[in-house]
Formats: C-alpha cells, sequence, structure tokens
C-alpha cells in the first residue's frame, strides 16, 4: 500500500527509489490532465516528465494542508496550460472567448466514421470542446475531484467549475441523444 | 411524473441515484454518458515514466554536483594566484620584487579568464545535455 507520508518523507531525504514509487502512484492522474490539453504523444511525455521533476523539486514547500494528489495536479494543469499557451500549434482558434457561447458544429467525415463506437464517440466531442470543458470533464469524472477540489487546482471560482461542467455535459448529452438514436435505426 | 430538467438529472446522477426509470429517455442518456465519461482513456504513457524521471533526475543532480566542484575549483585558482603571487612577493622582493609583481599583476586577468571560461564551458555543456536528454 501507497503510504504517502513515509513515501514523501523519504523523498526528500534524498531516496529516488521513493520517487519513483511517487511516480508510479500518480502518473496516471497527470496523464489524464495533460492528454487532455495536449495531443501528441511526444509533448504528453514530455509535459509528464516536466511535471514529476517539478514535483520533486518542490516537494519541501508541500503543506499537508491539501491532498498530495490535488496538489500534483495542479502542477500537471498549469505545466500543461503554459505549455498550449505558449504553443501555437495548441493555439485555439476556433472558439468563442467565453465557453457558455460554444456549440458544436455540423457533423464532419472523421465524426460519421468514428460513430461506430459511443466511448471513441464522447472522447471525439470532448476533443473538440474548448479546453475549460475538457479539464473540468476529466478532473471531475476521471481524476474524481470535487469541485472544491477542483477550485484548488484550476483556480476558477467553484460556480464557474459547476456552470462549465453542466452545460459540457447538456452538450454532450445532445450529441449523444442524436447518436443512440441513429444507432437504434 | 413531472419532467426533470437537465439539472436536477445532473445532480442526481452526481449523488448516484440512478434509479431505474426506463420511460426518462433523458436520465438513460445522461447515465450513459456518466459512465462513458467514468471510462480511462485506451491510450496511455510508455511504461517506465518513473525509471525516466528518476535518470533525468540523477543527470540534474550530477549536473549541481559538478557545477559545485568547478565552483569550488574556481575559488581554488584564485587563491593559488593569490598565494603564488604573495609567495613570489616574500621571496624576490629583496631582488626583483617589482618586476615579479608586474608580470603577475600583467597576467591576472588571463589567469581569471580562463578559469572562467572553463567553467561557463562545463556549465553550458552540461545544460545542453539535461536539455537534450530523452531516456
Amino acid at each position: 500500500m501507497f503510504d504517502e507520508q513515509a513515501v514523501i518523507a523519504s523523498i526528500l531525504k534524498g531516496n529516488l527509489q521513493a520517487f519513483k514509487l511517487l511516480v508510479n502512484q500518480y502518473e496516471k492522474l497527470v496523464f489524464f490532465v495533460i492528454s487532455r490539453l495536449v495531443r501528441e504523444e511526444q509533448d504528453r511525455e514530455d509535459i509528464c516528465q516536466e511535471v514529476f521533476i517539478k514535483v520533486h523539486k518542490n516537494l519541501h514547500t508541500f503543506k499537508q494542508e491539501s491532498k498530495l494528489s490535488t496538489w500534483i495536479a495542479r502542477i500537471a494543469y498549469l505545466t500543461a496550460i503554459n505549455f498550449v499557451r505558449q504553443n501555437k500549434k495548441y493555439q485555439q482558434r476556433d472558439y468563442p472567448d467565453d465557453p457558455d457561447k460554444y456549440h458544436f458544429t455540423t457533423e464532419d467525415p472523421e465524426e460519421l466514421l468514428i460513430k461506430k463506437n459511443t466511448a471513441a464517440y464522447v472522447n471525439y466531442l470532448i476533443g473538440k470542446m474548448p479546453e475549460q470543458y475538457r479539464v473540468l470533464l476529466t478532473l471531475y469524472h476521471l481524476n474524481e475531484f470535487s469541485y472544491q477540489e477542483i477550485e484548488n487546482i484550476t483556480g476558477m471560482p467553484e460556480g464557474t467549475v459547476k456552470n462549465y461542467l453542466f452545460r459540457a455535459r447538456k452538450l454532450l448529452k445532445e450529441r449523444l441523444q442524436v447518436y443512440l438514436k441513429y444507432n437504434e435505426q | 411524473m413531472n419532467k426533470l430538467t437537465d439539472e436536477e438529472l445532473q445532480k442526481m446522477l452526481e449523488e448516484g441515484l440512478n434509479q431505474p426509470m426506463d420511460d426518462h429517455e433523458d436520465l438513460m442518456v445522461y447515465s450513459q454518458l456518466f459512465n462513458e465519461l467514468k471510462k480511462e482513456p485506451n491510450e496511455g504513457l510508455r511504461m517506465g515514466l518513473s525509471s525516466r524521471v528518476a535518470a533525468r533526475l540523477e543527470l540534474k543532480q550530477d549536473l549541481q554536483l559538478s557545477l559545485k566542484n568547478y565552483l569550488i575549483g574556481f575559488v581554488a585558482v584564485v587563491a593559488f594566484m593569490a598565494i603564488a603571487g604573495l609567495v613570489a612577493l616574500v621571496f624576490t622582493k629583496s631582488q626583483d620584487g617589482s618586476s615579479t609583481l608586474q608580470l603577475f599583476d600583467r597576467y591576472k586577468w588571463y589567469g581569471l579568464l580562463s578559469a572562467v571560461l572553463l567553467m561557463a564551458f562545463h556549465y553550458i555543456d552540461q545544460r545542453i545535455k539535461l536539455s537534450k536528454f530523452k531516456v
């Protein structure tokens, strides 16, 4: 079993094996956050490594006021966001400034091809959404953070988190409803 | 039964209250959506991320250690030059102290510059190694 306190204490004494345990414990969490923002595999790998190097460097500043997973997720989120902001290939030009004004566009050929599998279709739709929606859906549903924890990770007020999450799910539901009807035929 | 709003349906599913209501289409769709959102993506990282990160950290620690050693080396060179100058001054004062000091004075910046350049070269070399490091 992963004993967080003991592992942290050991890492702070310079034990790299203990740090490897921590990486194994949280690599999925970090990957989920990053993969929703960054598409390319090599970039994802580089950012994951960068996140854990930052974790190692700053672990002495971690105060046990929050959960370690929340603290690591915040580092992952900020690192990925900074990376996206600095890389032109990831900059979103087709999205409105206010995510509340986002709507799915009409179906494209790629969407028709992917419609054979529900999970793949939902992931495809999420990939088309504004980054705020993508991150919140991941943090809430996949990483199972609470609203309060998501507020601490992203810095968005809890009300905004709830609103974006509600709207993202509603948009997905509307598309999924059409998809399910289409598959019934 | 009154039709539940999207907000109510989402709240209900968030709280895990997924009562079977076969006639409620929206609930069924939301329920399926919530299940899909919980599923982990098929793609993932290559195996052995922890080893790759540990290797990078070791390289970084080596860099810090070598920088520390270079700094000690630099201080040693400067100290050696200062001591050599003093020794030269003491032992040659009676003979030709002024010319030895002049010689020392003339070349001191070359000595210091060489030490600084050597350190900078090693530092840049290590930084490049670290930035290009891929496992």
